[in-house]
C-alpha cells in the first residue's frame, strides 16, 4: 500500500477528527491518524504541532498535562465545544468538496 | 479558517517563558515516543533516538512555526522591536534628542495653533443646536461681496414684521463698560465698579437657546422706549456683588448712574462672547442709535423650515425696505453666526495654521534625514537580518517601530510645551485680541495631538523605512545605494530650504506691516503720556454742563499733582477710533463724514500736535463765546480746496438751520484707528475735527459716551507707572462713582491697537526663526553625510596634493548648489504664502524688495554656514585613517 502526503489544508481537519475519539498528546495524533488511515496518510511531523497550536490558540482545542502510556508528562489535545461546531462544518465542507471532485473526475468523456 | 486570540492565546502570550518551556517539553515527548516505537521495532536506543530527530526535522524550525502559528507575534515581534529601539537610541542620545526635540517643537506649535483654530474656527458655540444660529447680514447689489453684519432700527422692526421662520433677536453692536454700584453696602461710602454691559433685544436668551439660572428675560414693556430700567445679570456677577443671595430678584442695583431692577440671572458659565456680565433692554428703535446701523440681528431657524422659505422671506423684508426708501440692490441674509463672527480672524488663523504645517513638514524631512544619515552603519544590520531570513515586511515594521518609539516620546514632550503654549496664547488672545475661548488640552486637542504625531510619524519613518528596505534588499550592496541616498538628501535641502524662505518672506512683510503701522511718526508725541479711561454714559452726565464741571475739576486736582506736567481731556485716544459724526460746510448741502473728538484746550498740545494754520483752542472758547473747531490736514485735504479757515460747519446730517462753527485752525495728522476713510488698523490720514469741550451740545455728548469712554491724559514729570497711580487715586478719590478703568502709557495703547498685526507678527516671525533653525540642522546634517561618505576620495585629493581650502571648498559646494536653488525655489514659491497674506500688508507692497532679500540673503547665509562648517570636518581628518578606512 502506497503512501501519500496529506493534500494541503486538510491535517486540521484530520487532527480535529482524531482528537474527537478521546484526549490525545500530539504523537497519539500522529499515530491515531495513521491507523485510522490504515497508514496511507503521512503527517508531517515537522507541522503537526504548528497545526496543534494554531487550534489551541484558536480556541477549538483544550489541553491540559497529564501523564501519558508509558507515564511520561504529555499535553493533550481534547476537543473544545467550539471545536466540535468547526469540526461539524469543516466535514460537510470537505464532504460537499469532495463530492464535487468525485462528480468531476467520474465524468465520461462527452458524447 | 479565520481565528481570533482566545484567553488562553492571551495568557500564553503573557507567559511567554512558560510558552517555550512547554514547546521544548511536548516536542521533547514526541521525539522519544517515536524513538521507544522505533526501538521496539528492533533500532538500537541510539539510532533510534537519531532517526526520531532526523524525522521530525529542525526542531527550531518547528518551534518557529509554532510561534507563527499563533498569528499574535506581532506582539512579541513589538516587544522585541521596541526593546531593540530603546537600546539603539541609548546608544546615541545625541541623535535621539536632535529628533526628539525638533518633533515635540513641531508637534508642539502645530498643536498650539490648530487649538486655536478648533477653538475658534472648528468647535461649535456653547449653546444648544448651535449650528441653527445665524446672524443677518445685509448687502447691496454692486457691493456683493461687502456684506454687513450691522443694521438700523427700520432694518430690524421689517425683520421682525416680516420673519416668521426665524426666531429673532436684536443686540446692540457694541458694549461699553458702565459704572456699577452694588445695593446696600454695610461699610462706607458707596463707590463704584466698572462693569461690561450689553443691550440686547428681549429674545436674546431664547435665541440663543439658554435658559435663566433665577427670574426671566425681558417684558415687551421693559423692551420698549421709556419702559421700566431692568436687567439680567450674569452668575459671577451675582455670586461676587450679590453673595448668591436668593433675594436678588427684584432688588435694586445702580446702572450708569440710574437704578434697575434686577430680574433674572443668567446660567453659570453663560458667556455672550464679549465679556459682558450685565444685560440691560436694548429698546430697539429707528430713531437715535437706531437711525444707524449699531444692531445686529441673530436668529435661530425654526425646525421643520427650509433655508430657502427663509431666503424668500428674508428677500420680501428687502424689498419692502427697498420700497421704502431703503438703498437700492438691498438684499438680507442670514450667515452661520460662528463663521460670520470669526470672520474676522479667519485669514490670520489660517496663515499661522499654513505656517505650523510647513515647519511640520520642515521638521520631518529634518528627521527623515538625520535617519538616512544613520543608514550606511545600519546597511550592514539590515544585510544580515535579511541573509538570516527577516522578511522584508519585519524590516520594515523594525523601523516603523522605531519611528512610532520616537513619534511617542516627542509627543509627550511636544504635549508638555502645548500646555505651555496653550495657557500662554489664551491670555494674549483673552486680553489683547479679543477672543472669549479657553484654548487648554482637552480631547479634542489631545485627539490632535495624535493625529499630527500620527502624520509626523508616517512622514519622517516611512521614507527612511522605504530607503532602507529597499537598500537592505540588495544585501551588502551598500555602498551601492550612497549615490541614490545623496542625492535623495539633496532634494530635502532644496525642500527645507524653500520652506524656510518662504516663511522667512511672509514673516518678513508682516514685520514691515507692523513697523510701517507703529513706527512712523504717529503725530503725537508719545514719551511720557498717561491716560485713564472712565465711562460717562451716566445718567450724572447728561449734560455738556455736569460734564464740563467735572473735567476741570479733575483737570484742577490733576495739575496739582508733583509727578503730573500737564493734564487734559479728550473723547477719543490716538491709536483708537473715533467718533463718526456727519457734518456739512455751512453753505452746501453735501454730508461728509469726520471723526469728530472733543478736547480740552491743552490736549493737543499736550499730546504735541502741531498747529499748522489759525490759532489752537482757548480757554476763552466756552459755552456763550462763538463756537469754533479746529480740522486735521486729513480734512482739508479731503474735503475742500485748501482754504479752511473761517469757514463754518455744521453737525449733524438734519437740515435744520444750526448755528455754524468757525474753523479757526488746522492741525496735525495723529495716527488712528480709521472706521470709515479706509481698512488699516491705524492710519493718519483721517478726516478730523477737535471741538471745545464747552461748546459740544448735550446731543452730541450722549451719542459720543453711548460708544467711548473719554480720557484723562497726563504727561509724566518722572516715572510714567508712578505717575500713572497718582492720576488713578486722584480721579477715584474725585468721585468715586465714576471709576478710572484703565491707566495705560500711550505706547500701550498704540501696542493694543496693534495686538492682532503684533500677534500674528510674533507668531510667524517665531514660526520663521524655527524653520530657518530646523533648515539648518537639515543642511548641516546632509553635508556632514556628504563629507563622510566621500572621506576616501578627500584622503586621496589631500594624499596627492590638494590643498586643505580647495578641499573644504569641494565638501561644502554640493550642498551650497542645492541651497542656493532652494533659496530660488523658495523665493518663487513663497509668492504663494505672500499671496495668503496680500491683504493684511500695509505700508509694504508684496514685491516689497528688502523682504525677498533679507529672506534670501538670511537663508543663504545661515544654511550657507551650515554646509562650510561639516565641511571643515575634512581639515581634522587624517589622511591615513581616510585611505586606509573602508569606507
Amino acid at each position: 500500500m502506497s503512501v501519500y502526503e496529506l493534500i494541503p489544508g486538510t491535517l486540521e481537519l484530520l487532527i480535529l477528527k482524531a482528537v474527537s475519539l478521546g484526549p490525545l498528546h500530539g504523537y497519539g495524533v500522529l499515530l491515531r491518524i495513521q491507523q485510522l488511515s490504515k497508514d496511507a496518510l503521512r503527517v508531517p511531523q515537522g507541522s503537526l504541532y504548528p497545526a496543534l497550536h494554531r487550534l489551541e490558540t484558536g480556541g477549538w482545542l483544550d489541553t491540559e498535562w497529564g501523564l501519558s502510556e508509558n507515564n511520561r508528562r504529555a499535553k493533550f489535545y481534547r476537543l473544545s465545544t467550539a471545536g466540535e461546531r468547526q469540526l461539524i462544518a469543516e466535514t460537510k465542507r470537505w464532504s460537499s468538496v469532495s463530492e464535487g471532485v468525485d462528480l468531476v473526475l467520474e465524468a465520461e468523456t462527452g458524447r | 479558517m479565520r481565528k481570533r486570540l482566545s484567553a488562553r492565546g492571551w495568557l500564553r502570550l503573557l507567559n511567554r517563558s512558560k510558552y517555550e518551556r512547554d514547546l521544548e517539553a511536548e516536542i521533547q515527548f514526541h521525539i522519544e515516543s517515536r524513538a521507544a516505537d522505533l526501538v521496539a521495532e528492533g533500532l538500537t536506543p541510539a539510532d533510534a533516538l537519531q532517526l526520531a530527530r532526523k524525522e521530525f526535522g529542525s526542531q527550531l524550525l518547528a518551534k518557529d512555526y509554532c510561534r507563527d502559528g499563533d498569528r499574535v507575534q506581532w506582539f512579541d515581534e513589538l516587544r522585541r522591536n521596541l526593546l531593540f529601539a530603546r537600546r539603539r537610541f541609548s546608544r546615541k542620545p545625541g541623535l535621539f534628542t536632535a529628533i526628539v526635540v525638533t518633533l515635540a517643537l513641531c508637534i508642539a506649535v502645530n498643536v498650539v495653533i490648530f487649538g486655536v483654530v478648533d477653538g475658534v474656527l472648528w468647535k461649535s458655540l456653547p449653546y444648544p443646536e448651535a449650528e441653527a444660529l445665524g446672524l443677518i447680514q445685509s448687502s447691496i447689489e454692486d457691493r456683493e461681496d461687502e456684506r454687513r453684519d450691522y443694521l438700523n432700527g427700520s432694518t430690524w422692526q421689517a425683520l421682525e414684521d416680516g420673519v416668521s421662520s426665524l426666531e429673532l433677536a436684536v443686540l446692540s453692536v457694541g458694549s461699553p463698560k458702565i459704572n456699577f454700584v452694588a445695593p446696600a453696602q454695610d461699610m462706607g461710602p458707596p463707590s463704584a465698579a466698572l462693569v461690561q454691559m450689553q443691550r440686547v433685544g428681549r429674545r436674546f436668551f431664547s435665541v440663543l437657546g439658554v435658559p435663566l439660572a433665577r427670574g426671566r428675560s425681558f417684558s415687551v414693556e421693559e423692551d420698549s422706549q421709556g419702559g421700566p430700567a431692568v436687567a439680567v445679570i450674569a452668575w459671577s456677577l451675582w455670586q461676587d456683588q450679590f453673595n448668591g443671595s436668593e433675594e436678588v430678584i427684584g432688588s435694586a442695583m445702580t446702572l450708569a448712574g440710574e437704578p434697575h431692577t434686577v430680574v433674572g440671572i443668567a446660567g453659570e458659565g453663560f458667556d455672550s462672547r464679549v465679556g459682558a456680565s450685565v444685560w440691560s433692554p436694548l429698546r430697539p428703535s429707528t430713531q437715535g442709535e437706531g437711525g444707524g446701523s449699531n444692531y445686529q440681528v441673530i436668529a435661530r431657524s425654526r425646525s421643520g423650515v427650509s433655508p430657502i422659505e427663509t431666503q424668500v422671506e428674508l428677500e420680501r423684508v428687502a424689498q419692502r425696505i427697498e420700497a421704502a426708501g431703503g438703498p437700492e440692490g438691498f438684499s438680507l441674509r442670514v450667515a452661520p453666526l460662528h463663521s460670520a463672527e470669526s470672520a474676522w480672524i479667519r485669514p490670520q488663523l489660517l496663515v499661522m495654521a499654513g505656517a505650523v504645517v510647513l515647519i511640520l513638514l520642515i521638521g520631518c524631512v529634518n528627521i527623515a534625514g538625520l535617519l538616512m544619515a544613520t543608514m550606511d552603519e545600519r546597511m550592514p544590520e539590515m544585510a544580515t537580518r535579511r541573509a538570516l531570513g527577516g522578511g522584508l515586511g519585519s524590516v520594515f515594521r523594525q523601523l516603523m517601530t522605531e519611528s512610532v518609539f520616537l513619534g511617542a516620546c516627542g509627543a509627550a514632550l511636544g504635549t508638555l510645551l502645548a500646555v505651555f503654549g496653550l495657557r500662554w496664547i489664551t491670555d494674549v488672545s483673552q486680553s489683547n485680541i479679543g477672543l472669549w475661548q479657553e484654548f487648554a488640552l482637552d480631547s479634542r486637542v489631545l485627539s490632535m495631538v495624535v493625529s499630527v504625531t500620527l502624520v509626523a510619524t508616517i512622514l519622517f519613518g516611512l521614507a527612511p523605512a522605504l530607503v532602507l528596505a529597499r537598500g537592505a534588499a540588495s544585501a551588502m550592496r551598500a555602498r551601492g545605494a550612497t549615490m541614490g541616498k545623496r542625492r535623495r538628501g539633496q532634494a530635502l535641502v532644496v525642500a527645507q530650504v524653500a520652506l524656510g524662505v518662504g516663511l522667512l518672506l511672509t514673516a518678513g512683510l508682516l514685520l514691515r506691516t507692523l513697523l510701517h503701522l507703529g513706527g512712523e511718526d504717529p503725530g503725537v508725541d508719545l514719551e511720557g503720556i498717561v491716560t485713564a479711561q472712565v465711562s460717562l454714559r451716566d445718567a450724572r452726565f447728561e449734560s455738556t454742563e455736569n460734564i464740563a464741571r467735572y473735567f476741570e475739576a479733575g483737570l484742577a486736582r490733576l495739575a496739582e499733582l508733583g509727578e503730573v506736567e500737564g493734564a487734559a481731556v479728550a473723547l477719543s485716544m490716538p491709536f483708537e477710533r473715533g467718533l463718526n459724526f456727519p457734518l456739512r460746510f455751512h453753505s452746501e448741502d453735501e454730508v461728509r463724514v469726520s471723526a469728530v473728538n472733543y478736547v480740552s484746550p491743552d490736549a493737543l498740545t499736550l499730546l504735541g500736535v502741531p498747529l499748522v494754520a489759525g490759532r489752537a483752542l482757548q480757554a476763552s472758547d466756552t459755552q456763550g463765546a462763538p463756537p469754533v473747531v479746529l480740522v486735521n490736514r486729513s480734512f482739508v485735504e479731503r474735503y475742500t480746496d485748501g482754504s479752511v479757515l473761517g469757514k463754518l460747519v455744521r453737525f449733524g446730517g438734519g437740515s435744520q438751520p444750526v448755528v455754524g462753527s468757525e474753523i479757526v485752525g488746522v492741525v496735525g495728522n495723529i495716527r488712528q484707528r480709521p472706521s470709515f476713510s479706509s481698512n488699516a488698523p491705524l492710519d493718519s490720514d483721517v478726516p478730523t475735527v477737535y471741538l471745545p469741550i464747552a461748546q459740544v451740545s448735550d446731543g452730541l455728548v450722549r451719542s459720543a459716551h453711548t460708544w467711548f469712554m473719554p480720557s484723562w491724559i497726563v504727561k509724566a514729570r518722572g516715572s510714567m507707572s508712578v505717575a500713572g497711580v497718582e492720576v488713578r487715586d486722584t480721579l477715584n478719590a474725585l468721585d468715586p462713582m465714576t471709576p478710572v478703568a484703565s491707566v495705560r502709557g500711550l505706547r500701550d495703547v498704540r501696542n493694543q491697537a496693534l495686538s492682532l498685526e503684533r500677534f500674528q507678527a510674533f507668531l510667524l516671525s517665531i514660526f520663521a526663526v524655527l524653520a530657518v533653525a530646523l533648515a539648518a540642522v537639515g543642511v548641516a546634517g546632509a553635508t556632514a553625510g556628504g563629507v563622510a561618505d566621500r572621506k576616501k576620495e578627500f584622503g586621496i585629493r589631500l594624499a596627492l596634493g590638494s590643498s586643505l581650502g580647495s578641499a573644504v571648498a569641494r565638501a561644502a559646494m554640493p550642498s551650497l548648489a542645492m541651497v542656493s536653488l532652494g533659496v530660488a525655489v523658495g523665493l518663487l514659491l513663497g509668492q504663494v504664502g505672500v499671496r495668503s497674506v496680500t491683504h493684511m500688508l500695509y505700508g509694504v507692497t508684496p514685491q516689497d524688495l528688502a523682504s525677498h532679500l533679507v529672506a534670501g540673503l538670511g537663508l543663504l547665509f545661515v544654511a550657507g554656514l551650515a554646509c562650510v562648517v561639516p565641511a571643515f570636518r575634512i581639515v581634522r581628518m587624517s589622511v591615513v585613517s581616510a585611505l586606509q578606512g573602508d569606507v
